[in-house]
């Protein structure tokens, strides 16, 4: 335990001693200031222990970098040194054996920065001024040199934003700042923001060569930067500047170019007050700071009132516009309706203008049967709106903008007034007022006269060309200039009219005679407008060429002397335009041809569509026509002059005319299952098989006889997958709607088009009727589909509903496949006469009825129990299944459900009976009639 | 006494004469550099009271005179715009400046602006006059300037007289803004194409008169300017001396 004791008492020891060394060594540290002999400044460490005691004679020969960089450690001449020096500011000097500090104590006070700061009443720097420039929104800080010549000052930047990359950073850095003229001036200092602060830091240092402290350190002063007053007018950077406004300068011109009535209001409109930051010379400080921004905003909104699209219509001028043909998208009879809009005129006066559009619409109907078995009807719908739209110019068409232009502007009245000007004479003399000698003009005159030698006679000669009194100071020059034709057209261009030219007094009236004798006449010259002007003109200048003019000056610029009459007159040119315009478009209205013809493409004969044309409204197959008034469905009011002179009327007028138009009715052919069209003219035309002469067949119609379908089947244009490519060869598949659509050959198709429809000759196509191959009924997988409902035996295609095939064809028995059909003649149409005279009774005549049965619960139970065991046959198809029991019965298959035996409990029926019912459709008492 | 002697005597006597007339000569010329002042009579100071100048927006603040010279005009507060005799005017350069008691005062000269200015005061008008004093007999004849403000007639004594480049910063502003009137004094004196024995300082209250001249061609910019200090209290109204010093030599050398 001792032996811990005494280590830890050991290690006591030994810190205690560490101390008192530490101690120790910090008790020999000395310092002192010392001056150099080149004013130079410092406080020196040393540590005694390690180095000689330090005085300035002893390091005058030490680089001032080593005692500067803090440390020096070497041997000079016998002394042994480690010293530390501290800089001391502003320098030193050594008077009586003392170390002094610079500045003097004099120069401290005489030189203080504070004599700067001192206020006048209102509380403002009386010595530091800051100017605005406007040029490039900056200060010039002048600061009044109050030191007599012997301080000179630099300015030290901050860290202030405003200071980087900024004129200020780099102009002046840390030199010497410009000294003339008894100011100090520091140029092109960005201004304070209410973002930062803009601080600039003046040392001031004595700069006086007689002092001992010449270019030391006095002392600094930090004063911030003003702002700019935000409404402050600076120079406009980007005007002129496509940096900044190519752009918008691009788009100004576009849209100058479209316009020529009122182009300079128009100007003047888009340049001085919607991107005037692109065009005014001086903008607000406020502008300034965010130009970039400020202009991208009134680019916007210049883009956004004056569209470019929107002036269009205003250049075609006053030709009328000829309308293209144009095919519009086609239409199909079953669904919707197309619309296609196409201008058929346009008129562009000098303030007004309008533009009618026809909108297209054609509106296709759903097939419609005839008869059973017989084919189907189309209806389609032609609709023309003819709208027409008055503009009005000034306003730039139709564009809707709060920005109005009036077209008619008042002028002024024109003012006149008269001046006398003499080849001797000259107005004014501009002389500036801290000058007092000739103007440039006399200097010129005298140049071209000497040289520029000033002698005495050209100095007379050119005192008397350039100012008004007729003197000389030598009897040198004895010809007063003539009146030259330089002279004339320099002067004379400036004026409005010359209206009167004097040469001589001769008429006048004496008026005075001056000190040197000559005798000065008034002349009297009438005006115009001035009524008589008095010109002076001497008998000196008689004899020495003298011409005096008198002139009118008309102001202000674009005057008038009859205003208000130039102004009605205007205004009436606009109204009666505005009633032209008006009456143009209601004959535009008015007028249109609407002649249909319409071509079936299908039906084509050597290349060339079959066409027939309705030209008679009194032709059947038009349903209906109407026609509606024209009406006005925008009113609107035009300021036409400045004087608030308006013109009022409809802006946007519209008809429409509608005719509803029956299309070619198809029809079967009983010989051949060819198609046949009646097309409401007398002409029928059939489809052919002969793909290779494209023979038309006539045929009489008679919708009594049953034209059979052979091969082909009729349906909807949009069935799925029932659309049939036709080979020349014979072969065929069937093809959806899409694939239809992308198959040159469509010749399973009627595509109805329309031309001559309207001014604009517009066209359409309506694709309605469609012949469809199909040589077996028996397909597989989602093969052709028996669709059947329940029917009210009354009306069984109620609602002009389609018949499929087996309602439009006889059944043609197959000798080999067991599901052909016997071979009789079924007649759609009588049957469906049958059925519908029947009706109800058909239930109460047991010869009728092929079977009949009862559902009991028990029967009821065990079809949903086979239904349940059903669901899931056939994909997701329910209820329906081929368990069809087929066998052969005098001499022909036929089949049957197993289900009406073993679930209806008809196993009672006889072979002859389930033949009947399943191979004849006219079954009477379960016998076929054939 | 032999010819030989007679002739050594004459040769001798000869020389004493030329030696005392020589003596003489320059004593009655030193005689004549002791200048003497004498007494002015400023009867001529007579202001031309026909004319007056009949402007709109101008107000007349005071008359100027110079001895010898047609100039004895009011001096307006604006350049006006005629130059004939019936409208010869002064005005106020904007430089001056009452605080530092320097009224600098300019007047048109367009007809006798050539390198030899015409002299005969009766075909001047303006300050044409002004540039007389580029003739030395002139300017040694004329030394006073009366110059007449509220009323009162205060007499100055012309102490420089020469040209002066005017797109130079103007003496006037220096002197304001540098609060330095020894500057100026120096400056003008410097200019001065004569020597006059005027004792002036910083105390003085001074009186520039300028007008516009083409002595050395339209390129050179120059103005002509006589500069007077205000005759002190108590101090006599007298002749002093002028001298041509090396500007004027320099002047007649170009």
């Amino acid at each position: 335990m001792k032996q811990v004791y005494k280590k830890v008492l050991f290690v006591f020891g030994l810190l205690l001693l560490s101390i008192f060394y530490s101690m120790n060594v910090e008790a020999k540290t000395n310092s002192t200031n010392v001056c150099l002999s080149n004013g130079s400044y410092y406080t020196i460490s040393w540590d005694d222990t390690v180095s000689t005691a330090v005085n300035a004679s002893n390091i005058n020969s030490v680089s001032e970098a080593d005692i500067t960089s803090g440390y020096l450690n070497g041997q000079i001449g016998n002394n042994q040194f480690r010293i530390f020096g501290t800089y001391i500011s502003g320098g030193c000097y050594i008077s009586n054996g003392k170390i002094l500090s610079c500045p003097t104590s004099s120069e401290s006070i005489k030189y203080s920065p504070t004599n700067l700061t001192i206020t006048d009443e209102n509380n403002k720097y009386k010595y530091i001024a800051q100017e605005p420039n406007v040029g490039n929104a900056t200060y010039t800080i002048k600061i009044k040199d109050v030191y007599g010549g012997k301080v000179k000052i630099r300015y030290v930047p901050n860290e202030s934003n405003l200071n980087i990359n900024k004129v200020l950073s780099t102009q002046g850095g840390y030199q010497f700042i410009e000294h003339s003229n008894g100011y100090f001036y520091i140029r092109n200092v960005s201004p304070s923001t209410d973002q930062w602060v803009n601080k600039i830091t003046l040392e001031l240092y004595v700069d006086d060569p007689s002092s001992k402290c010449n270019n030391s350190y006095i002392g600094g002063l930090e004063m911030v930067v003003n702002q700019f007053n935000y409404d402050t007018l600076v120079d406009n950077p980007a005007r002129n500047n496509n940096n900044y406004c190519g752009e918008v300068n691009n788009y100004v011109n576009s849209l100058l170019s479209k316009v020529s009535v009122n182009k300079s209001s128009f100007e003047s409109l888009l340049k001085n007050q919607i991107v005037y930051l692109c065009y005014d010379k001086k903008i607000t400080y406020r502008n300034y700071i965010d130009l970039n921004n400020k202009i991208n905003e009134q680019f916007n909104n210049l883009k956004e009132s004056f569209k470019l699209s929107d002036y269009e219509n205003v250049s075609k001028g006053n030709d009328t516009a000829s309308a293209s043909l144009y095919r519009g998208t086609d239409a199909f009879c079953d669904n919707g309706s197309t619309k296609v809009i196409k201008n058929v005129d346009s008129y562009s006066g000098a303030y007004y203008g309008y533009t009618c559009d026809d909108t297209y619409e054609t509106v296709g109907d759903g097939a419609k049967l005839v008869y059973a078995g017989g084919g189907f009807k189309y209806q389609a719908k032609f609709k023309v709106k003819r709208t027409c739209t008055i503009f009005y110019k000034p306003q730039i068409s139709t564009v809707t903008t709060s920005y109005t232009i009036p077209a008619v502007k008042k002028a002024p009245q024109c003012v006149y007034t008269c001046e006398t000007l003499c080849a001797y004479v000259e107005d004014s003399v501009a002389v500036p007022d801290t000058k007092a000698g000739p103007n440039e003009e006399f200097d010129s005159c005298v140049k071209t006269c000497d040289g520029g030698k000033y002698s005495q006679s050209c100095i007379n000669s050119c005192y008397n060309q350039v100012y008004k009194s007729n003197r000389k100071l030598d009897d040198n020059t004895k010809v007063l200039e003539k009146y030259s034709l330089s002279f004339n057209n320099d002067k004379v261009k400036k004026m409005v009219t010359i209206v009167a030219t004097i040469t001589s007094s001769a008429g006048g009236t004496y008026y005075e005679t001056t000190k040197n004798g000559n005798v000065r006449y008034m002349v009297d010259v009438p005006t115009p407008h001035c009524g008589t002007v008095g010109v002076i003109f001497s008998k000196y200048c008689d004899t020495n060429s003298g011409i005096c003019v008198v002139y009118e000056i008309q102001s202000p610029a674009g005057c008038s002397d009859t205003p208000i009459l130039e102004y009605n007159t205007e205004i009436s040119s606009v109204e009666t335009e505005f009633q032209y315009v008006a009456a143009e478009v209601t004959s535009e209205l008015n007028t249109g041809d609407y002649t249909i013809r319409i071509a079936d493409s299908y039906l084509n004969n050597n290349g060339k569509a079959y066409v027939y044309e309705i030209n008679s409204w009194e032709n059947p197959e038009i349903l209906s026509i109407t026609e509606d008034s024209s009406s006005c469905d925008s009113y609107s009011t035009w300021n036409i002059g400045d004087q608030g002179d308006q013109v009022g009327g409809c802006r946007i007028a519209s008809k429409t005319k509608e005719v509803t138009i029956s299309l070619p009715t198809s029809y079967l052919s009983k010989i051949d299952g060819t198609a046949a069209y009646n097309t409401g003219t007398g002409i029928k035309s059939f489809d052919t098989v002969n793909y290779s002469s494209d023979r038309l067949a006539p045929l009489e119609f008679n919708a009594k006889n049953y034209y059979s379908g052979g091969k082909r089947y009729y349906t909807n244009v949009l069935s799925k997958d029932t659309n049939v490519n036709v080979s020349n060869n014979g072969n065929f598949g069937l093809i959806s709607y899409g694939a239809y659509k992308s198959d040159s050959n469509k010749k399973a198709s009627i595509a109805v088009s329309v031309t001559g429809w309207g001014d604009g000759e517009q066209s359409a196509q309506v694709d309605c009727f469609y012949g469809v191959y199909n040589d077996t009924i028996q397909r597989d997988g989602d093969g052709i589909q028996f669709i059947f409902r329940p029917i009210e035996l009354k009306d069984v295609f109620p609602n002009d509903r389609n018949p499929r095939w087996n309602w439009t064809n006889d059944a043609t028995p197959g000798s080999t496949n067991v599901y052909n059909l016997l071979n009789y003649k079924v007649s759609p149409v009588e049957l469906t006469e049958q059925i519908q005279e029947k009706d109800k009774k058909i239930y109460s005549d047991n010869g009728e009825v092929d079977y009949e049965f009862t559902l009991d619960p028990q029967t009821i139970k065990k079809i949903r129990s086979y239904n349940k065991k059903e669901k899931s046959y056939g994909k997701d198809i329910t209820y329906v299944d081929y368990d069809m029991n087929c066998t052969t019965y005098n001499g022909r298959s036929y089949c049957y459900s197993e289900f009406l035996d073993n679930y209806l409990k008809l196993d009672n029926m006889t072979n002859t009976e389930r033949h009947n019912i399943a191979v004849c459709n006219n079954t009477y008492s379960g016998k076929c009639s054939n | 006494m032999n010819k030989y002697k007679k002739r050594r005597l004459f040769l001798l006597v000869l020389s004493i004469v030329l030696i005392l007339s020589i003596l003489i000569v320059l004593l009655l010329s030193r005689k004549k550099d002791n200048f003497k002042a004498q007494s002015v009579d400023l009867s001529f100071f007579q202001k031309n009271e026909n004319n007056k100048v009949e402007c709109s927006n101008c107000l007349e603040l005071g008359w100027i005179q110079v001895q010898g010279t047609n100039i004895n005009y009011p001096v307006m507060n604006r350049e006006l715009d005629e130059l004939d005799n019936e409208t010869s005017h002064g005005w106020i350069s904007p430089y001056s400046s009452s605080e530092i008691k320097n009224t600098i005062i300019l007047g048109h000269n367009v007809l006798n602006v050539s390198n030899s200015p015409s002299r005969d005061m009766s075909k001047l008008v303006n300050f044409e006059g002004l540039m007389a004093f580029t003739y030395y007999d002139f300017a040694k004849e004329n030394l006073y300037v009366s110059y007449i403000k509220d009323g009162v007639e205060n007499i100055y004594k012309i102490f420089s007289a020469g040209f002066n480049d005017y797109t130079d910063t103007f003496e006037s502003e220096l002197y304001e803004e540098n609060g330095n009137i020894k500057n100026y004094i120096d400056t003008v004196l410097d200019k001065s194409i004569y020597d006059y024995s005027v004792d002036v300082n910083e105390s003085d209250e001074f009186i520039t008169i300028k007008t516009c001249t083409r002595y050395f061609g339209v390129e050179e910019n120059q103005e002509f300017r006589i500069v007077a200090r205000k005759v002190r209290k108590d101090e006599k109204i007298e002749t002093y001396q002028v001298k041509k010093n090396k500007n004027y030599k320099e002047l007649l050398e170009k």
